[in-house]
């Protein structure tokens, strides 16, 4: 029989987050799976680690080795992710909540875009990860759903806050059947949400916030490293081109972040190349990361490298919180982030290593904090 | 070897026939080179394509292994099901050496802007833009090697047609209408000389005659 506690504190919470984290796989284990070269070895391999019982669970279902591998991930983070939601309540769980709506996002995200297209149900499915607030019986149920407005209306029916965003841009979708719009107007919310929910005068409710505003901010970045070289669609006079450019730009903008503000977006996503972009970047917190990164850049020409740093910052941030202290919300914020570092970087490892991508490149894409 | 009835008429029909047949092997043999000609350039076309091709295939390939690895299949899985798209390809003709070959031609290049993809670009990352962008390559290159490849294909099976047009014609036709000629010829020249044999006999036969006559006449 299990005993389920939830205390508001973070004691008995961080007590079980620090006794998962012992189960983490250390860095040591990754140099060993980088040596080995099988695909079955890889999975026989994993089989001796805690991946074991959801390796059991989708071997039968799966044919290949890294679908079986990226399933059995894909389990185990959904698992554990709820897991650490179960045993936290009060402040401490409404935070949680807030670092596990990502998963809700990406749930909503992946189901409207299966119906908008007119996949089926089992190949919307696969790309769910019920790891947030919705579980897997509510996405079950909205996968069930006919089309795109019978998933706002369940959602709607249900008091499901994501459902205000897509009821607001329902109309626009049903006339020009253009996903986007829902997709940037929830993308929007999203980020909307989890910096309001996370406001606080507490230290945890800091911790998070600041971990949600970074994130805005990197995003904002992304998005603006991303538009380099894009063409807008404009048509008429000067003045309504430039207005029309300032529009689509402005709609690309998530609200919220620190550094980089909306006057900053719009001036930087004009810029012709990445180097313009630092150049003004160069007084804040990316403008370092960046150009720590620029070298390797000239040399592919791939964004990836940039946005790699970007996101290796901020699990950097997130996983420093673990030592902010023993009652404190950081024990679970940097378990999470190490959790999921883990978990891509098996991904990481045992794809490409199957795929026979040169170890050089394994550990470019390797995230070491 | 057929049939032909050995007279003057059958080889002046044949001198016909073989003169003919030449002035076609002429003209097989020019068009046939100038196929290649143009064969050899669509050739090289072909083979600048194909290395492309499958350059944009493992650049693609290593694209997609790497935005599963760092992603998530999941993710990308997610974000393949918002970018469902369609290629509008333009299908002609024309004629080279009066070979008719198709033109596929696409309407609008396959490689799209980050806005236009259909997923939300404050929801994804560059590496699945540059998996998409390299997908959108292969899918240009292929559209062009399909109008490439259709060309050298439909050249090299007229060529192979004209090589065995032009073979028959060099091999059996000529060489079998020569021969002919040939027996028709000497077939011709037999009779001829039978039939002055067969004169100079009359003759001898009558010069004897003759001689006869006058012996008996002064006897």
């Amino acid at each position: 029989m299990t005993y389920q506690v939830k205390f508001e504190d973070y004691g008995y919470a961080n007590a079980r987050v620090r006794a998962m984290k012992s189960a983490l796989l250390s860095e040591d284990f990754y140099e060993h799976l980088m040596r080995i070269d099988d695909p079955n070895a890889i999975l026989e391999t994993l089989e001796k680690t805690p991946y074991k019982t959801e390796i059991e669970e989708v071997a039968l279902l799966k044919t290949t080795t890294s679908e079986i591998i990226d399933e059995a991930l894909k389990r185990n983070v959904a698992k554990t992710f709820n897991k650490v939601a179960t045993f936290v309540a009060g402040e401490a769980g409404k935070l949680v909540k807030v670092l596990l709506a990502r998963w809700d996002l990406h749930n909503l995200k992946t189901i409207l875009r299966g119906k908008h297209i007119g996949a089926n149900e089992d190949e919307i499915r696969e790309g769910l990860i019920p790891a947030g607030e919705l579980n897997e019986a509510l996405l079950n149920e909205l996968v069930r759903a006919i089309d795109v407005a019978s998933i706002v209306d369940l959602l709607a029916t249900w008091g499901i806050t994501y459902a205000r965003p897509l009821v607001e841009n329902l109309p626009r979708y049903l006339a020009k059947k253009e996903l986007l719009t829902l997709e940037i107007a929830l993308d929007k919310f999203y980020y909307e949400q989890v910096a309001r929910q996370s406001r606080g005068d507490s230290l945890h409710a800091r911790i998070v916030h600041d971990l949600m505003i970074m994130e805005i901010d990197i995003r904002n970045l992304v998005t603006l490293l991303r538009l380099q070289g894009v063409k807008f669609e404009l048509k008429g006079e000067k003045a309504e081109v430039e207005k029309q450019v300032k529009e689509q730009i402005e709609v690309l903008f998530v609200p919220g972040g620190k550094e980089i503000k909306l006057a900053d977006f719009i001036n930087l996503a004009r810029k012709k190349d990445v180097e313009a972009i630092l150049k003004h970047l160069r007084n804040t917190s990316y403008g370092s990361i960046l150009r720590s990164g620029m070298e390797r850049y000239k040399e592919t020409n791939s964004l990836s490298i940039l946005e790699r740093k970007l996101e290796e910052y901020l699990a950097q941030k997130a996983i420093s919180t673990y030592r902010k202290g023993p009652l404190c919300i950081g024990i679970i914020v940097g378990y999470l982030w190490m959790k999921f570092r883990e978990v891509v970087n098996l991904r990481i490892i045992t794809r490409c290593k199957i795929m026979g991508v040169p170890e050089r490149k394994i550990r470019e894409e390797l995230i070491f904090v | 070897m057929a049939e032909v009835s050995p007279t003057r008429s059958e080889l002046i029909k044949l001198k016909l026939q073989i003169a003919l047949a030449q002035q076609g092997c002429n003209l097989l043999k020019e068009k046939r080179d100038a196929l290649l000609v143009e064969f050899m350039a669509v050739m090289d076309e072909t083979l600048r394509l194909s290395s492309l091709l499958e350059r944009a295939v493992a650049n693609a390939q290593y694209a997609l292994t790497v935005a599963k690895a760092v992603d998530g299949g999941v993710t990308v899985k997610s974000v393949a099901l918002a970018t469902k798209g369609e290629i509008t390809i333009d299908l002609s003709g024309t004629k080279i050496m009066g070979v008719a070959i198709p033109v596929v031609q696409k309407k609008y290049s396959p490689v799209r802007s980050l806005l236009t993809r259909g997923y939300s670009v404050t929801g994804a990352s560059s590496r699945i833009d540059e998996t998409a962008e390299n997908f959108e390559k292969v899918l240009d290159i292929l559209i062009e090697n399909a109008d490439v490849e259709t060309r050298l294909k439909r050249l090299g099976d007229e060529i192979q047609k004209t090589n065995r047009r032009v073979n028959a014609l060099e091999q059996i036709v000529i060489p079998e209408t020569q021969k002919q000629m040939k027996y028709i010829r000497m077939t011709l020249e037999e009779r001829a000389r039978e039939d002055l044999f067969r004169l100079k006999r009359v003759k001898r036969k009558l010069e004897l005659k003759k001689l006869a006559m006058e012996e008996k006449v002064q006897a």
